[in-house]
C-alpha cells in the first residue's frame, strides 16, 4: 500500500463529509479519522479544509456540463448494425470463449473503416454459418480495398501525451512484470535496436541481455544485473520529442525496487534496481550523479 | 415433450445463456432454439441497443472528460460499444452491465492513448507543488476544467473523473479498478491537488488575458 501523508488526506474529504460527518462529529471512514487529530494540532487547517470543500462543490457542479450530440444514439446504433455481419463471423470463433474478462481484447474490435463499409443487409438471425462467413469475408475484403485506397490520406490524430514523473511512477510497476520474466531476453546484443554503449557509457556495468517492453521498440530494456549490481535494468524509452536533457531524478515507488530517470536530450532512460537508491547512486559514471 | 422435460430443458437453457431469466426481460425474447453458451448476434444487438439508450449520455460525458474533445470521445465510445457488442454475453449479472460498460470504456481509452502516445518528457511536478491562492475567488467553468484535466496523467485523470463525475468514493474506485485502496487514495489525492493547481494556473492566465 502506498503511503499517503496525513495532510494529503484533506484532499480526500468530500464536501458532504466535511459538511456533515466532520462538522457534526459523526464517524468518518477509518482512513480519514486521523484528520480530526491533525486539525487539533493545526487549527489553521480548518480554513483550508473549508476552502477545499467549497472548491470540490464547484467541481462537482461543473463536471457534467457537457453537451451530448443529439444524433449520438442514432450513430451508435448504426455502427452496431453495420458491424453485425462481422460480429456473426466473430461469433463462430467466440463460441467457446465465454469467460468474463475485465481486460478487453481490442483485437476483437472491428476496424473502424470496416464498419463504415456498406456490406448490404445483415443476414437474418440464425441463418447458416456459411452465409454469415460469406458476408464477413465480403465485408473484410471491401474493408481492405477501402483501407488500402485511403491509406495515403490517413493521418492518425496524434494524441500527444506528456510523460512525466507521475506517469513514470505508474509505468514502472507495469514494466517490472516484464523485466522479471526470465523468458524473452535476447543475449545477442548486436540485435539490440540501441548499441549497448549508450547505457554502458553512463552506468557502471555490462549489458548482458536486452528485450523489448510491451512488444515493440518504443521501450527497450537493457539488463545489467550482476552479483555486484544486483538486479539492474536500464530502459531506453523512445520519445517523440525531448524538451531538454534532465538530470537523474528518483521515482517514488512502493515495494522493494528503486528507480530513477534521466535524459541525455535524445533518449529518456529509466533505471530500475532492487538495490537502495543510495546504492544506485554509485553505479552512475560521472558527471551523472544522483 | 412432457411438462417435466420441458421444464428441465428451460433450466438447462437458462444456465447456458448465463442471464437470469427473472432479472432480464430481454431473455424472454431470446430464441430457445439457441442451445449455446454465447448469446446470438441478434440477442446481443437487442441488449446493446438498450444499453445505448440507457447509458450513452453518461458514458459520452465520461469519454469526453477523459479524452478532452468531442470527436475522440465519440470514437472511443463507438469502439467501446463495439467491444461490448462482442462481449456482452459474458456479463453474468445484467444489473452490473452499466459498470461493466464503464470498464470497457476505460480500457478502450487507455489502449487508444497508449497506442498513439508520443512521449514528451516534462516535469509536471513543478506545477503540482504550487499552492492555489485561497484569497482569490475561484470560478471554474467546464472548458477550463477540461484544460486542467488534459494535463493530468491518464491514470490520475481516470481516478479524478470517476470521483467527481460518477461520484465514487476512493473505496469504490479501488474496487472498480481492482487496485489497492492506498494506491487509489494516493492517486486521487495527488490528482485533486494537481487539478486545483492547474485550474489556478489557467485562471491566472485567463485573468491576465482579460
Amino acid at each position: 500500500m502506498e503511503s499517503i501523508k496525513t495532510k494529503d488526506l484533506i484532499q480526500l474529504l468530500t464536501r458532504d463529509q466535511w459538511q456533515q460527518q466532520f462538522a457534526e462529529g459523526q464517524a468518518l471512514p477509518p482512513e480519514l479519522e486521523q484528520l480530526r487529530d491533525l486539525v487539533r494540532e493545526q487549527p489553521e487547517l480548518l480554513d483550508e479544509m473549508a476552502w477545499q470543500s467549497e472548491f470540490d462543490g464547484q467541481l462537482l457542479d461543473v463536471f457534467d456540463e457537457i453537451d451530448v450530440p443529439v444524433e449520438l444514439v442514432d450513430r451508435l446504433i448504426a455502427v452496431i448494425h453495420e458491424s453485425e455481419p462481422i460480429a456473426a463471423f466473430n461469433d463462430i470463433r467466440l463460441v467457446e470463449d465465454s469467460e468474463f474478462t475485465e481486460e478487453v481484447d481490442t483485437n476483437l474490435v472491428i476496424p473502424y473503416m470496416a464498419i463504415a463499409t456498406d456490406v448490404g443487409d445483415a443476414p437474418p438471425f440464425l441463418r447458416s454459418q456459411r452465409r454469415g462467413l460469406m458476408w464477413a469475408m465480403l465485408g473484410t475484403a471491401a474493408c481492405l480495398v477501402f483501407a488500402i485506397a485511403l491509406s495515403p490520406f490517413w493521418s492518425a490524430p496524434s494524441v500527444e501525451k506528456r510523460l512525466n514523473y507521475a506517469a513514470l511512477e505508474e509505468m514502472v510497476p507495469v514494466w517490472l512484470t516484464e523485466l522479471e520474466r526470465t523468458q524473452g531476453w535476447e543475449h545477442r546484443l548486436v540485435n539490440a535496436p540501441y548499441a549497448t554503449s549508450i547505457v554502458e557509457n553512463q552506468v557502471q556495468g555490462k549489458v548482458i541481455s536486452w528485450r523489448t517492453i510491451g512488444g515493440n521498440d518504443d521501450c527497450i530494456a537493457m539488463n545489467l544485473s550482476s552479483p555486484r549490481n544486483g538486479k539492474l535494468w536500464v530502459l531506453i524509452v523512445s520519445t517523440g520529442e525531448l524538451e531538454r536533457a534532465t538530470p537523474f531524478r528518483e521515482i517514488q515507488l512502493s515495494g522493494e525496487f528503486s528507480a530513477g530517470s534521466w535524459s541525455d536530450g535524445k533518449h529518456l532512460f529509466v533505471a530500475i534496481s532492487d538495490e537502495s537508491m543510495k546504492k544506485i547512486g554509485r553505479i552512475f559514471r560521472k558527471p551523472l550523479t544522483v | 415433450m412432457d411438462k417435466r422435460e420441458s421444464s428441465k430443458k428451460m433450466q438447462i437453457l437458462d444456465a447456458l445463456l448465463e442471464v437470469p431469466r427473472e432479472i432480464d426481460p430481454l431473455v424472454d425474447s431470446m430464441s430457445l432454439a439457441t442451445e449455446r453458451k454465447e448469446l446470438s448476434v441478434a440477442q446481443r444487438r437487442m441488449w446493446i441497443e438498450q444499453l445505448i439508450a440507457d447509458h450513452h449520455q453518461s458514458l459520452y460525458r465520461f469519454c469526453y472528460r477523459l479524452t478532452g474533445n468531442a470527436s475522440t470521445a465519440e470514437d472511443v465510445l463507438q469502439q467501446a460499444y463495439l467491444i461490448a457488442f462482442q462481449r456482452i454475453g459474458q456479463v453474468k449479472d445484467p444489473a452490473k452491465a452499466r459498470s461493466w460498460l464503464f470498464t470497457v470504456v476505460r480500457t478502450t481509452f487507455l489502449k487508444e492513448v497508449r497506442k498513439k502516445r508520443e512521449w514528451v518528457f516534462t516535469d509536471v511536478e513543478v506545477e503540482d507543488n504550487r499552492v492555489p491562492d485561497r484569497s482569490r475567488s475561484q470560478e471554474v467553468d467546464s472548458q477550463r476544467l477540461q484544460v486542467a484535466l488534459d494535463a493530468l496523467p491518464e491514470t490520475f485523470r481516470i481516478a479524478v473523473v470517476m470521483h467527481y463525475q460518477q461520484q465514487m468514493s476512493y473505496r469504490e474506485i479501488a474496487e472498480q479498478l481492482e487496485i489497492p485502496l492506498g494506491t487509489v487514495m494516493s492517486r486521487l489525492s495527488r490528482a485533486k491537488r494537481m487539478l486545483k493547481s492547474k485550474l489556478f494556473v489557467t485562471q491566472k492566465q485567463f485573468d491576465s488575458e482579460e
